[in-house]
């Protein structure tokens, strides 16, 4: 007899009801924390879209010298008492994932007492909980793309019996490649596919799941008859990923010869693209804000040179603001010249620069 | 007669290959000082913004063009 939370789980057949119930309040202590999560995200995104209008305003007021230190210090003490309540949430965030992580492993070990001589199909319902376990557990310390898509695909080899190989290709420089792959002839397939444009892989890259239990017989895809006999691999299970609403790559599980992909695979195939996609939406994000970032400091270093260079043709020539910056901008169109290297000329050799 | 010059805006920026965003953050670059809701607004239906704030978004999208080596550029408002 095992306890567990508080809560009896016994191995006996009387004890069915007892598993159902667990298993019951494992579902709802699962909806309640998914909903608490959509909560928390919906609240971070308004939060973040109020500090930019802040860091925003503050910019501006800065540059017409209207800036408020006292109010400026009760924005900024806001801005603290947001960041740390972010911080507070994430914690609270990562104390439900871990009780997830828990709540699958319960689960898995309800199954396996549950259905002690278990059939080797049954073997599968105990593996893949177990691994998408493990899964979770590695994902929390948000390693790099390319180790995340490698846990999901051995996940995937792990969880899926009749699975011998796995792939995710991904949109580079415009074309579909292999970005990982748990066997080298499963990038070779991948390859195959993508330059004869056929097969399951091309055809799920808008999104969806394409299926085919024999990659060079399919009708579908006659273009393929033309590739050597897969020794390796027949049936094929391709998942779209889509993060933002674009095709971004696409997920594939190959079986073994003669081993037809289940139901249970199909399941598992959605659940592994799912979270391959939550990867890439991650790293989307990360890079949209380095961009994002690195445009901003550029236009602030360019907003200072032509604030100072304003200030010197506004001295030398009496001029006023609009004027020197008029003053400037026909001169860089006239140059042909950014407007920003005509500032950085006029600040280095306190003049403008000769026609 | 109302001026429409804010009409040609909202296109050059789609042959400039300008997001909204990208856009805002290269106009505040060159001194621009209206906010990115205001400059939203006069793109696309001539909200108000001043002839030199019309100046410096134009100056912005001149300057992708330059960038991408085509030779269009938008006149000024201001001489």
């Amino acid at each position: 007899m095992t306890r567990q939370d508080g809560v009896v789980e016994a191995g006996g057949s009387d004890n069915d009801g007892s598993a159902r119930w667990a298993e019951q309040r494992d579902d709802e202590a699962e909806s309640r924390e998914v909903d608490a999560d959509q909560r928390e995200r919906q609240i971070d995104a308004r939060e973040r879209v109020l500090d930019r209008w802040e860091r925003e305003i503050a910019a501006r007021a800065a540059a017409l010298n209207m800036l408020d230190d006292v109010e400026e210090e009760n924005r900024e003490r806001a801005r603290l008492r947001r960041t740390r309540e972010r911080a507070r949430r994430r914690d609270e965030a990562e104390v439900r994932r871990d009780a997830a992580i828990e709540r699958d492993i319960r689960r898995a070990q309800r199954t396996e007492r549950a259905d002690g001589a278990r059939s080797s199909s049954g073997a599968d319902d105990v593996k893949t909980p177990t691994a998408c376990a493990r899964l979770a557990a590695s994902l929390q310390s948000d390693p790099p793309l390319e180790q995340v898509l490698g846990l999901i695909l051995a996940a995937g080899v792990e969880a899926v019996a009749e699975c011998a190989a796995g792939s995710v290709a991904l949109i580079s420089e415009g074309r579909l490649q292999t970005a990982a792959s748990t066997a080298s002839w499963a990038a070779d397939l991948d390859a195959a596919q993508l330059e004869l444009d056929g097969g399951p892989l091309p055809s799920a890259a808008d999104g969806g799941m394409v299926v085919t239990t024999d990659l060079t017989g399919d009708e579908r895809w006659p273009q393929l008859a033309a590739l050597p006999d897969t020794k390796a691999a027949r049936s094929v299970i391709s998942v779209g990923l889509i993060v933002a609403g674009t095709g971004t790559g696409v997920l594939t599980l190959y079986a073994n010869v003669g081993g037809q992909f289940g139901q249970q695979a199909l399941r598992i195939g959605d659940l592994l693209a799912a979270h391959a996609a939550a990867a890439l939406g991650r790293t989307h994000e990360r890079l949209t804000y380095d961009a994002q970032a690195e445009a901003w400091q550029h236009a602030l270093a360019s907003r200072d040179a032509i604030g100072q260079a304003k200030g010197i043709l506004m001295e030398q020539r009496s001029l006023t603001a609009d004027e020197a910056f008029r003053l400037l901008r026909d001169t860089s169109q006239r140059l042909n010249v950014k407007l920003r290297v005509i500032a950085e000329q006029v600040v280095a050799e306190r003049r403008l620069p000769d026609a | 007669m109302a001026d429409l010059s804010w009409q040609a805006l909202a296109p050059a920026r789609q042959r400039a290959d300008l997001s909204m965003a990208a856009l805002f953050i290269r106009y505040v670059g060159l001194g621009g000082v209206a906010s990115s809701a205001q400059l939203a607004a006069h793109f696309a239906s001539g909200g108000p913004l001043s002839e030199m704030e019309h100046d410096v978004a134009v100056q912005a999208i001149n300057e992708r063009f330059l960038e991408l080596h085509d030779p269009e550029r938008l006149p000024y408002q201001t001489a």
